[in-house]
């Protein structure tokens, strides 16, 4: 069980602060009972627009923006030489550059500025979000100079994302009421290319970002989350005494910190018998005992304090956290690793000890952040032009590394990241960043596969049209096909493309970071071998649109998806497949995006329906009364008429418990609603009257199941007749259409059983 | 007991690693370099005291290669492939990874 140890983790918080932080804080803030000047109050910090209704609904088809010319970028001043800068990834605007029609139905445009000029290590940066609609984000970053009091102005060097959003390629920046946080404001005047632009800003705080964080302890370890500065007499000349935090040194970075108040205690037995931490066992705890864990992109992280790694005493600390679909949100410090060995005849061994363990502890919350080693700034995805800096004296430098080793880089360390890492955790797009969102140190997907050097298979990924084109909304069905190329009969499983365990789908939207498709849930079949023989083909399907990890295909844009299976000790790859999203059709479709996409309606559609969602039921509902030519009906109609065909049993519990027990006495019952055919065939209708439609969008494979299993189940209640038209609806036009080997055709399978779906009866 | 630890270091990419100690197998894994703790592997080998032959042989497609070097109990060996070709340090034990 845990231990809530700290449950008063946020006054704690406040009163470990520095005395320097405190007051540079209270001065932003004005909140400082004497008279400031003639000290200048700092006025960095994160400023917003309220949303802002641009026009009225436009009459549709919208024209298209031209795309925008988009001026190369300058590098970035860096500290220390370093070889081989890495380009901008010109990620640019896949909406507006790909031929789309971007989706400019700008209901509000909400702004963000991030004024980056005084205060703790200032980038004399101003950066920016622009949000519009639903569907368009773009971020600018430009370099700034003060030209007058209170005035900055300079070039946009960043942009990224909807970039068609900001064509202008200069900013300035005027701080009106600066003395005073609660009415300080931006103006902010867009120019250079494209009509200008001004738009006023309210100061909201002095940090660019927050951010929570919960320290947890193995049992029998202690959390080092502070260090006395002076306790160590090899230090910078000018470093300030004070008792540094953890929490303080994000703070600096810009960070509004917080503690989430979970802090506790992890029993020693979740390392297993060894008593030392594997990842795998890291991230179980993770999971456990981490008060904030969730899937999904958040900026919180958990730190856990712990003796040793599995690999042993050589190593002090890991962001473990590169697994699953959501990286790096935890971390951990192995304080009986090599760091509490200090050298031999240092003047104070204990303080370097604990130097060295609260070095070790910032260095892979960094990596939380995302940060690289500074010696790795070039490799992997560029998201910013980070050149190496081999003896930069930051938290992400290894201190015995740099030219003289540890005593040279504690000489002159100041407990700081440097100022490329600063400029990446307070200015780049926040995805970037955020815990939980990119996936770690780079984008690539398939960066681990095992591919054979000759291999026995050939997997390829289609949907079910050409080209995939999918409309807004529109949920995405891909189908797989596994070819045998070999010259050999291969053994597989049966399952081998319904094992969402041994499937791994990445997905990749143009300019930004790949995502791992992640089913709402995980099938477990019964082991059963077949043989695939020689040019021997087999087909299934799988529903993409939206799973565990969110709606990964919803945006408007180019995306980019492939999968991969294991076969054995061979990575079987596939191509990659291209889709392209639409743009909305008209401003209530882009209304009605913000009800449709949300994690009910996708676990109505991964499902094939549900009884217990109603609300889901709902938009369901008003997705087929309101767009009803739309693709998005046919899903919709699916999902609506399943479960109205089959004996359908649903567990009610009462309300008002509030205490944890048993279903049974909570009053819980299963309620057994049988089928209803004549409320069902409307969406049956709907769903594959238009043979055509219902396969491009369903898929080949997954329409003939349809067609078999709503055929069957209309057939159990006695309606022959409407059971014959709708098996038959689809035999004589579309099926031909589809190019996709059928199940039959690969295994010479009863067409009556022909793929089942997780979560549906027959 | 006194312990050899081998560290794997920079520029692996799944190749098949051996590592012996006085010609004994003590360690045998495909092994891929993680950037967050800038390392593929590392294992810890329990030896007696004095100076012991550690060898590791990384095995690819393309053939295998082998590096030797001698460690008293108590060091640390560091191997990096670089470019494909395997370097040995014999490293102070503080010098670990984070």
């Amino acid at each position: 069980m845990k231990s809530k140890q700290n449950g008063g983790a946020d006054s704690a918080a406040q009163t470990d602060r520095s005395l320097i932080d405190q007051l540079s804080e209270a001065l932003a803030a004005d909140a400082l009972p004497f008279p400031l000047f003639p000290l200048r109050p700092r006025v960095s910090g994160l400023y917003t627009t309220p949303a802002l209704v641009l026009q009225p609904p436009l009459p549709h088809p919208i024209p298209q923006p031209l795309p925008v010319p988009f001026p190369p970028f300058p590098p970035i001043p860096q500290p220390q030489p370093g070889p081989d800068p890495v380009p901008f990834a010109q990620a640019g605007n896949a909406d507006a550059l790909d031929g789309e029609i971007a989706p400019i139905f700008p209901l509000s445009m909400r702004e963000e500025l991030r004024l980056d000029v005084d205060g703790n290590f200032p980038q004399h940066v101003a950066s920016g979000v622009i949000r519009s609609g639903l569907a368009q984000r773009a971020n600018w970053i430009a370099r700034v100079t003060r030209v007058s009091s209170y005035r900055y102005r300079g070039a946009i060097f960043y942009k990224e994302g909807s970039v068609g959003l900001i064509p202008q390629t200069d900013v300035e920046i005027q701080v009106l009421n600066p003395l005073t946080a609660g009415t300080r404001q931006a103006r902010v005047t867009f120019s250079g290319s494209g009509p200008s632009r001004t738009r006023d800003f309210r100061y909201r705080s002095s940090y660019f970002h927050s951010v929570e964080f919960e320290f947890d302890c193995a049992e029998g370890t202690e959390a080092i989350t502070n260090f006395q500065t002076h306790s160590h007499p090899n230090r910078p000349a000018g470093l300030a005494n004070e008792n540094l935090t953890i929490n303080t040194v994000f703070r600096r970075a810009g960070f509004d910190v917080s503690r989430s108040g979970g802090d506790g205690v992890v029993p020693i037995s979740g390392a297993g018998a060894n008593a030392r931490w594997s990842d795998s066992e890291m991230h179980d705890a993770m999971q456990t005992y981490w008060s904030r864990f969730a899937n999904r992109a958040q900026w919180s992280m958990w730190t856990f304090f712990a003796s040793l790694h599995e690999q042993g005493t050589s190593l002090g600390g890991i962001m473990f956290d590169d697994i699953g679909p959501n990286h790096r949100q935890g971390t951990s410090i192995f304080e009986d690793a090599f760091i509490k060995n200090p050298p031999s005849g240092d003047p104070a061994p204990a303080a370097w000890v604990q130097r060295m363990r609260f070095w070790t502890a910032v260095h892979e919350m960094g990596h939380a952040f995302n940060l690289a080693h500074s010696w790795q700034k070039s490799l992997g995805t560029p998201w910013i032009p980070l050149a190496n800096e081999p003896e930069a004296r930051s938290f992400m430098n290894y201190p015995y590394g740099v030219s003289g080793g540890q005593a040279a880089f504690f000489a002159d360390f100041a407990f700081r990241f440097s100022d490329p890492e600063l400029l990446f955790m307070r200015h780049a797009p926040e995805r970037f960043v955020r815990m939980g969102d990119a996936a770690w140190f780079d984008h690539h997907g398939f960066r681990n596969a095992d591919p054979a050097l000759q291999p026995n298979f050939r997997l390829t990924i289609r949907a079910n049209r050409e080209p995939a084109v999918l409309e807004f909304l529109e949920p995405c069905v891909v189908e797989l096909s596994l070819t045998n190329i070999s010259d050999e009969v291969q053994l597989i499983s049966e399952d081998v493309l319904r094992d969402t365990n041994n499937i791994l789908l990445i997905i990749q939207k143009d300019g930004k970071p790949t995502r791992q498709y992640v089913p709402y849930a995980r099938p477990c079949f019964r082991e059963s071998t077949i043989a695939l023989n020689p040019n021997q083909t087999r087909s299934d399907s799988i529903f993409i649109g939206a799973g565990v990890n969110g709606w990964d295909l919803a945006e408007p844009g180019r995306y980019t998806v492939r999968a991969l299976i294991r076969i054995d000790d061979e990575d079987v790859i596939s191509n990659p497949l291209v889709i392209r999203v639409q743009a909305p059709a008209g401003m209530e479709e882009e209304q009605f995006a913000s009800e449709f996409l949300n994690p009910e309606v996708g676990r109505a559609l991964a499902f094939d329906g549900t009884r217990f969602f109603s609300h889901a039921n709902d938009t369901l509902e008003r997705a087929v009364e309101q767009f009803p030519t739309r693709r998005v009906a046919t899903h919709a109609a699916i999902a609506l008429a399943a479960p109205k065909l089959r004996t359908y049993k649903l567990l009610t519990i009462g309300e008002g418990e509030t205490a944890m027990t048993s279903a049974a006495d909570a009053g819980g019952r299963i309620r057994t609603i049988k089928p209803d055919v004549a409320a069902a065939m409307p969406y049956v209708e709907l769903a594959l009257a238009n043979p055509r439609l219902a396969a491009d969008t369903l898929g080949g494979i997954d329409a003939r199941y349809y067609r078999e299993t709503i055929g069957a189940a209309i057939e159990r209640e006695g309606d022959q007749e409407t059971a014959d038209r709708v098996r038959g609806v689809l035999d004589q036009r579309q099926v031909a259409s589809s190019a996709t080997p059928t199940m039959e055709e690969s295994k010479g399978a009863s067409s009556a059983v022909i793929r089942k779906k997780i979560g549906v009866t027959s | 007991m006194a312990t050899i630890s081998v560290v794997l270091k920079h520029g692996f990419a799944g190749e098949n690693v051996v590592v012996t100690v006085d010609g004994r197998e003590v360690f045998q894994r495909q092994v891929r370099t993680r950037m967050q703790i800038d390392r593929a592997d590392a294992c810890e080998i329990p030896v007696d005291a004095g100076t012991h032959r550690v060898g590791v042989r990384i095995e690819t497609a393309d053939g295998s290669r082998t590096i030797e070097a001698n460690a008293e109990a108590g060091r640390m060996i560091v191997v990096s492939l670089v470019d494909g070709v395997p370097q040995v340090n014999v490293a102070d034990e503080n010098a670990g990874d984070a």
